[in-house]
């Protein structure tokens, strides 16, 4: 039997009452957000408050993902702001759906909201990223199927947040679900043994893709699958420009830890202010020295004549 | 309790139907007779298999209590860790069927509480990954599968990659078929130094025939060369 195929559509509709069969809840769809390859995801409405609800024909994947949602919400606590409130089953047309309850995250993803922005956009973000990873990291976890549109960005309040844990997975065990263009193994520099790189290297590759574009890189991917490929090109990025020495080191598995990731950043924001700082300060040098000479000249002409 | 669980599994690899031999599908079910779970994955040329070829893949995994995919060669790489993940958390959850339903009379996990259920899936996921697994990767070589040989070998390395992260312990062997003298001729014999296997399909030139079922008989015996050896040894394959 082929359990898992892409895309299903189930007869859920916009205005479609989902109630469970366990907890007797009713809750009013509101419209479709999304789909993969796990389940489709609905915005939902319960006492006129919204949620997300996933709803999946693969009850075994998406208890993986309650399970994982759970053991992390107890160990993060608020620190994830994110939960499973409901698991439950519904009966549409005779047929059984297995779904759970979520909060709704507001926002847009990281990709989306970088567009247009500058380098200091970039690694503010990136260094975000990699401390919210590093909560997750913490407590023994590796988040495992980290892409652009699983990083969501509220832009009011500029707060992080990840959606879709189908990827967690715990230290040293095999990561269960992944995706090519940002998994470790694919591009050939790794294992997928759940350990902080792989995760590292994920965000690494997904800033990658948002600098350079997602048709080079999966160019890249689908042709060479190679990483000098790639460190050639972001370079000359403008916006990933300060961030190329932390990503190559990441990708070459030469930063291992999210920690020394974040102290890198520091470095090298600080170096680059640095760099800024000497710079302007050589030219106040400059017009100071420059002012003392044309003062001497003007002094020495002054005596002469 | 995991360590103890071993799963055996042939991973048959097609883009085409059988076209001599014994019916796979008769084979599957010998294997599935003796332990041993077929999978297949089937292999797609411009959205097309064939309705034929579509029907066969079907007959095998249905046959050989595994399961299928039908997908482009591009894609064959993921597929084969995922199809053998599935595979092993089905067969797990078959045998909870079993227990629940001497325990409950109740064999469906879906007449249980969601909550419990999330147990039972947790149980689950984490057999598939403690316990030990003996794959066979069962490759057609066949004339049609001549432009299919370079992703096929990046294929190989990416389940490689995936054996190797698991936490439980697996034993890889890798047949093609039709073999030069034999139906199948065994390119890796049974390993668990799984790191070491390379160029596997390297130099090979496919042609002949199709002979599915046959080389399913032959793969199910070649599953009783595990028994008598010890593992760890490649001295007679590497090169
Ligand atoms: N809690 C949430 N709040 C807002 N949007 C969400 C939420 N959960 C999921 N989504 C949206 O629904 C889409 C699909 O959800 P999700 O990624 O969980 O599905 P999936 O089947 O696991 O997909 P994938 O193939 O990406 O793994 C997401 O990309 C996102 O846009």
């Amino acid at each position: 039997m082929n359990t898992w195929s892409k895309s299903v559509l189930f007869p859920i509709h916009p205005g479609t009452i989902i109630k469970g069969k366990w907890n007797r809840k009713e809750y009013v769809v509101k419209r479709i957000i999304g789909s993969g390859e796990n389940g489709t995801v609905y915005l939902v409405a319960l006492f006129e408050r919204l949620y997300a609800l996933k709803v999946s024909l693969v009850t075994f994947d998406l208890s993986y993902e309650i399970n994982s949602i759970n053991r992390l919400n107890k160990a993060l606590g608020s620190i994830l702001g994110f939960s499973v409130l409901d698991v439950d089953d519904v009966v549409i047309q005779g047929e059984v759906y297995t779904f759970y309850v979520m909060p709704y995250q507001v926002g847009i993803t990281i990709e989306q909201h970088l567009y247009g922005k500058g380098q200091k956009d970039y690694t503010e973000l990136f260094k975000q990223v990699i401390k919210l990873i590093d909560f997750i990291h913490n407590e023994a976890y590796v988040y495992g199927d980290l892409k652009p549109e699983h990083i969501l960005i509220d832009t009011s309040t500029n707060q992080l947040s990840l959606i879709d844990f189908g990827g967690v997975t715990i230290k040293g065990e095999g990561i269960r679900q992944f995706t090519e263009l940002f998994d470790r193994g694919s591009w050939k520099a790794g294992n997928r043994k759940a350990n902080p790189h792989y995760d590292l290297f994920s965000i690494a590759m997904i800033f990658v893709q948002i600098g350079i574009g997602r048709n080079k890189l999966l160019k890249i991917f689908n042709q060479t699958r190679s990483l000098n490929e790639v460190y050639d090109i972001i370079p000359k990025i403008p916006s990933l420009q300060l961030l190329t020495p932390i990503f190559k080191k990441i990708l070459q598995g030469k930063l291992l830890d999210s920690k020394e990731v974040i102290n890198e950043i520091d470095n090298q924001i600080a170096s680059n202010n640095k760099s800024k700082e000497t710079t302007s300060y050589h030219w106040i040098d400059w017009l100071f020295n420059s002012s003392i000479l044309l003062f001497l000249s003007l002094f020495i002409y002054f005596i002469y004549h | 309790m995991a360590q103890s669980v071993t799963f055996n599994q042939i991973t048959l690899i097609t883009d085409g139907c059988s076209n001599q031999g014994i019916s796979p599908e008769e084979a599957a079910r010998q294997a599935l007779n003796q332990a041993i779970t077929t999978n297949v994955i089937g292999i797609t040329e411009q959205e097309i298999l064939g309705e034929h070829g579509r029907i066969e893949v079907e007959k095998i995994a249905l046959a050989g209590g595994g399961l299928y995919q039908i997908v482009p060669i591009e894609q064959v790489a993921k597929t084969v860790q995922m199809v053998t993940r599935q595979a092993m958390n089905r067969t797990i959850q078959q045998a909870v069927h079993t227990q629940l339903m001497e325990i409950m009379g109740k064999g469906d996990l879906n007449e249980i509480v969601p909550k419990k259920r999330l147990e039972v899936a947790k149980m689950v996921d984490q057999m598939a990954e403690y316990s030990h697994l003996n794959v066979l990767l069962l490759i057609d070589t066949s004339a049609s599968m001549l432009n299919k040989m370079k992703k096929l070998e990046e294929a190989i390395f990416d389940f490689q990659l995936s054996l190797q992260s698991r936490t439980g312990k697996s034993n890889l062997s890798i047949v093609t078929f039709p073999g030069r003298n034999d139906v199948i001729s065994i390119r890796v014999p049974w390993t668990d130094e799984i790191e070491q296997i390379r160029n596997v399909l390297y130099k090979m030139k496919p042609g002949g025939n199709t002979p599915t079922g046959t080389a399913i008989q032959a793969s199910i015996a070649h599953f009783d060369r595990l028994k008598n050896k010890s593992l760890g040894v490649l001295d007679e394959y590497m090169v």
